[in-house]
């Protein structure tokens, strides 16, 4: 028995989507899920019949009964993206200006942020969606991209009626700004490295997969002589 | 109206836990095992993943408790096992079932 890459990318798709809502057994979910997967492969059945045809709703549903690390994970993560979309406006003053005295154009500003904490909600699901599905991930990053946008534009002429104001910034506060920002590149040179990967939960992808091949493989040699029994 | 389909899905839905329960009744069963139990006892799940919610609420509830096993030689995997208190709401489920099942058999003119 063994797991086509099809299947993995639904496995590590679905994983990515339980670690990210903060799920505390998303690994071994992923390895019942593997497992599963593998002998119903081996049974000659498809990978819809294990997951149905919404990979999200089963996901959700699967995830809506295990225990979370913390239930505020999201709105940080919101939170985070605002201030890095903060961060970023302001690095790009300062290299416009010149100077760490800046100002910041606040309409435009609110407008960025919500793209951002709009992407962060909607983008992930999009992409777990698409796993083993091209049409359906189209289907769904449209209508993601077309509820940011219409919002994006009702915000833009909203503050634009407002007259939103614009932000003077001394050089202490850009700095304090743009500190995020740093923190990210650094973040995303580090997140590639194993050790990294492994503090996320998230591991190395093809080294989980020689490893859960390995141990389907064993499954198979096992299956008809092992009898399990608890403590 | 609730077309044909949809009526089935809607009373697995009220009975799945019965029928996990009871398959768990027999010994601790890992996941693709408990799918295949039931396929064997005439129930096929149209997403057999659905299982897996299921019996995440199951062992919220206590009736249900897992252990991973790692025999000699053998992978390690997740196996589910029935609790006392999930062997008594099996018995209180089943006769609730029976009850119910019999009441509908007697509107529609079934004979047993």
């Amino acid at each position: 028995m063994t797991l086509s890459d099809e299947a993995f990318e639904v496995v590590d798709a679905v994983h990515e989507h339980w670690v990210l809502q903060g799920i505390r057994d998303a690994a071994e979910m992923r390895d019942e899920l593997a497992d599963h997967l593998g002998a119903a492969l081996r049974d000659g059945k498809s990978i819809d019949d294990v997951t149905g045809p919404d990979l999200q709703a089963f996901a959700d549903a699967w995830a809506a009964e295990q225990r979370r690390d913390s239930k505020l994970w999201k709105w940080g993560a919101v939170a985070g993206a605002i201030v890095f979309v903060v961060a970023a406006r302001v690095a790009l003053a300062i290299v416009g200006e010149r100077s760490l005295e800046v100002r910041i154009d606040l309409g435009g500003l609110v407008v960025v942020a919500w793209i951002a904490a709009a992407a962060l909600f909607l983008v992930p699901r999009g992409r777990l969606t698409s796993a083993a599905r091209p049409r359906s991930r189209r289907r769904t990053w449209l209508r993601d991209a077309m509820v940011i946008t219409t919002v994006s534009l009702i915000l833009s002429v909203a503050l634009r009626l407002m007259d939103a104001p614009q932000l003077h910034l001394p050089a202490w506060v850009s700095v304090l700004a743009v500190a995020p920002l740093v923190l990210l590149v650094v973040a995303l040179l580090a997140v590639d490295l194993p050790g990294v990967r492994r503090l996320l939960g998230i591991g190395d992808r093809e080294v989980y997969r020689a490893e859960m091949r390995r141990r389907l493989d064993q499954h198979d040699e096992f299956e008809h002589r092992w009898k399990p029994g608890p403590d | 109206m609730v077309v044909t389909g949809d009526r089935r899905t809607q009373v697995l839905k009220g009975a799945l836990d019965l029928c996990v329960l009871a398959v768990l009744a027999d010994g601790p069963v890992y996941g693709y095992g408990l799918v295949t139990a039931l396929e064997e006892r005439g129930l096929a799940l149209v997403a057999e993943g659905t299982i897996y919610p299921l019996l995440g609420r199951l062992e919220k509830s206590g009736f249900v408790t897992t252990y991973r096993e790692a025999s000699s030689g053998g992978p390690p995997r997740k196996y589910y096992l029935l609790t006392e208190a999930g062997r008594q709401e099996l018995v209180d489920a089943g006769a609730e079932w029976r009850a119910v099942t019999a009441e509908i058999d007697r509107v529609l003119g079934v004979r047993r």
